[in-house]
């Protein structure tokens, strides 16, 4: 469907501190991108300078359904990770005032906002103030006011941190239908099994710098390892001194090893002692979390 | 321009939605009237029960006094017994009261009425009355006759009018205490607009809106849209002003309103409001908490109070020194012009236009300097700007 977003080489510091360091990707009209980083990485630095909100230092950015660089803000959806409303404020009246401000037909507007408040279960609370919603509500609400004005770069900031298991299987299916509509769009967040399920592809940033980047198979089959999850009394084991064993992990009666990626795993299994204490076994790919978690400790900082 | 509309129409429907802001408009006054006359009435209410006096005369002033006791609402008696009786008899009476009249009075040139109880009525009239009574008992005891004594006891008027101001004083006085009005309505809008910018950290809402809008347009947005609404609280003043001094005094305030000053008035209360509110909204948007503002938050916004400082020395001399000082000097020019152009008739156009100017220069300057603190603290939440995070916004 065509580049939506592109960033060419960005660049932002705070005083003497680099914040966004050289970082450049694209997102695809009709994708689902998942931009990630531990806590302080740049990821909403690098979104405000998307946004406009604030200006990168050095470096480009391009928008298709703009002129080049103008950022065409009624063309974004937004939600930041912030949350929060204008509290004495009727919940028709937000809505239609953020989709005025972003330039969208006001009868439209409205009718797209009785349509999707009775989607997300919130029928008949127009005229309610923000402060008589839950906290759940109001951000539903929030969702909505990023949505309503059909963006075509939409970006939302751990859309699903408040939401319940049920919320978020309605949100996660508007967002597949968004995307299947051609929007683009970037997920930003830290709950890494959703952002896995969610994303086509992704980019990793650690202290303002790309580490990964690229479609999410691509990246898992690039850290092709296995890990083997064992529930049993094997405390006793000591699989660190195995070769091929990679890293292990202790949690009460479960034992995660990590495995190299030189070990097969059909191997590993034939090899293991008939002391280890095998309840529960499990052979898995390793997780973007567990990508995650090897980055933010500083495990793939130089790779690319 | 499109975007500021938008901003400024929401924050104007908005605040006219909001209780608090039509209880400034309709009741403000109201309670301001209520305020000043409800203390008054109420003495008035307990003086109405009137004071008992008792006078042991030994001058002969208690037939001069008898005839105007009731206007003032004293009920007089003479007392011819002994003090103590007297002092026994008032004695934990409120509303009950003696003076003693003797050789004494004249001697010392002081006479105490004695209270029973623990009020204090008001007695300025009959004290100025109890006063010239006596005047006259010393003057003929000097021998003088009753009619040099009557021409000593007229008091004299003595007036300040000057050449420049001739004609009818309230056509100085209403433009000048439209003036304060005006400046007072610039100092509440201009709070009313550094709530708003903090009500936008608060509620989470600034990083929202802005990728709606630019910081620019948000920022003009609220100035015009309260600019609106403090035009909107004044005018309302303004007419309640009118009406009551119309039918109260008979003052036609707008008849002495309707001057070639008028505009000029309007164009520095405007400018001023710009200035102030340009000032205030960006340190609006670098307090996260009220309660936590530091030194230099509170200091600025103090700001709009500065013009007080000038009032006393203005209204001494309308083109002096501090005048024309306070004109030039951007923060206080809204202030001591709208007071000069109320007062002074000795004003030239060069008087009227350099300041002007300057005002007008500083106020592009402010509003692009706040535009720079707006936009980069409208996104800084927990904390509130330290000056000098403020000075490097500034600076970039």
């Amino acid at each position: 469907m065509g580049t939506a977003l592109e960033l060419y080489n960005i660049n932002k510091a705070f005083g003497a501190v680099k914040v966004v360091d050289d970082v450049s990707f694209a997102v695809q009209a009709g994708e689902i991108f998942g931009l990630l980083g531990p806590n302080g990485a740049g990821k909403t630095t690098t979104i405000r300078c998307i946004l406009g909100i604030m200006y990168p230092d050095s470096g480009r950015i391009d928008f298709s359904f703009g002129s080049g660089s103008h950022v065409v803000r009624s063309s974004i959806g937004y939600l930041p990770e912030e949350r929060g409303l204008y509290k004495d404020v009727r919940v028709m009246d937000l809505l239609l005032y953020l989709a005025n401000l972003r330039g969208y037909s006001l009868p439209k507007a409205r009718q797209r906002a009785q349509s999707y408040l009775a989607k997300f279960g919130l029928e008949g609370r127009e005229k309610a103030k923000i402060e008589e919603l839950s906290k759940g509500m109001a951000q539903k609400v929030q969702f909505i006011a990023a949505i309503l004005h059909e963006p075509k770069l939409l970006i939302l900031d751990e859309p699903f941190s408040g939401l319940d298991p049920v919320s978020q299987n309605i949100l996660k299916q508007e967002l597949r239908e968004l995307t299947a509509q051609g929007t683009a769009l970037l997920l930003s967040g830290h709950q890494m099994n959703v952002l896995e399920e969610l994303c086509d592809r992704i980019f990793l940033l650690n202290k303002g710098r790309q580490v990964l980047y690229g479609p999410i198979d691509q990246i898992k089959e690039q850290y092709a390892d296995h890990k083997c999850t064992i529930y049993g009394d094997n405390a006793g084991v000591a699989f660190e001194h195995w070769p091929g064993i990679r890293q292990v992990t202790r949690e009460k009666m479960r034992t995660t090893i990590f495995l190299a990626k030189s070990v097969e795993v059909q191997q590993f299994l034939r090899q293991l002692p008939p002391q280890v204490d095998i309840k529960e076994l499990s052979i898995d790919r390793i997780s973007l979390h567990d990508i995650f978690v090897s980055v933010a400790q500083g495990g793939a900082e130089n790779e690319r | 321009m499109k975007d500021s509309l938008k901003v400024a129409a929401w924050e104007i429907s908005k605040m006219l939605k909001n209780k608090s802001f039509l209880i400034s408009i309709l009741l403000a006054p109201v309670i301001m009237v209520v305020f000043s006359a409800l203390p008054a009435f109420m003495a008035r209410v307990e003086e109405d029960r009137g004071l008992q006096l008792f006078i042991i005369d030994e001058l002969g002033i208690y037939e001069a006094l008898a005839p105007h006791a009731p206007a003032l609402n004293i009920v007089l008696a003479r007392h011819t017994g002994d003090l103590a009786t007297l002092q026994a008899q008032i004695s934990g009476q409120q509303g009950s009261a003696y003076l003693v009249l003797d050789q004494k009075v004249l001697a010392e040139r002081r006479a105490t009425i004695m209270l029973g109880g623990d009020g204090m009525p008001t007695l300025t009239a009959f004290n100025a009355l109890l006063e010239g009574l006596l005047r006259q008992v010393a003057l003929a005891r000097e021998g003088l006759p009753a009619q040099a004594i009557a021409i000593a006891l007229t008091p004299f008027s003595i007036e300040t009018a000057s050449l420049a101001q001739a004609g009818d004083r309230m056509a100085r006085v209403v433009p000048a205490l439209f003036g304060a009005v005006i400046l007072f309505g610039v100092y509440v809008t201009g709070m009313m607009i550094l709530q708003s910018a903090m009500a936008e950290k608060k509620d989470r809402m600034a990083e929202i809106i802005l990728s709606s809008v630019s910081a620019e347009s948000l920022m003009q947005g609220k100035l015009l849209g309260y600019s609106v609404l403090g035009l909107l609280q004044i005018f309302s003043w303004l007419v309640f002003g009118a009406i009551i001094a119309q039918y109260r005094f008979g003052i036609p305030v707008f008849s002495y309103l309707w001057t070639p000053e008028l505009p000029l008035m309007l164009f520095y209360a405007l400018a001023g409001y710009l200035l102030y509110a340009s000032i205030l909204v960006a340190i609006g948007s670098t307090i996260d908490d009220l309660a936590t503002t530091t030194n230099f938050q509170s200091t600025i916004m103090m700001i709009p109070v500065l013009p007080l400082l000038f009032i006393q020395p203005v209204i001494v001399n309308p083109s002096g020194i501090v005048a024309t000082f306070g004109s030039y000097f951007p923060l206080t020019a809204a202030g001591v012009m709208l007071l000069r152009l109320g007062i002074s008739t000795t004003m030239t156009w060069l008087d009227i236009l350099l300041p002007s100017v300057f005002l007008l220069l500083t106020l592009w300057l402010v509003i692009k300097l706040a535009g720079k603190i707006f936009r980069v603290g409208m996104l800084m939440y927990g904390k509130n700007a330290t000056p000098s995070e403020m000075w490097r916004w500034l600076s970039r």
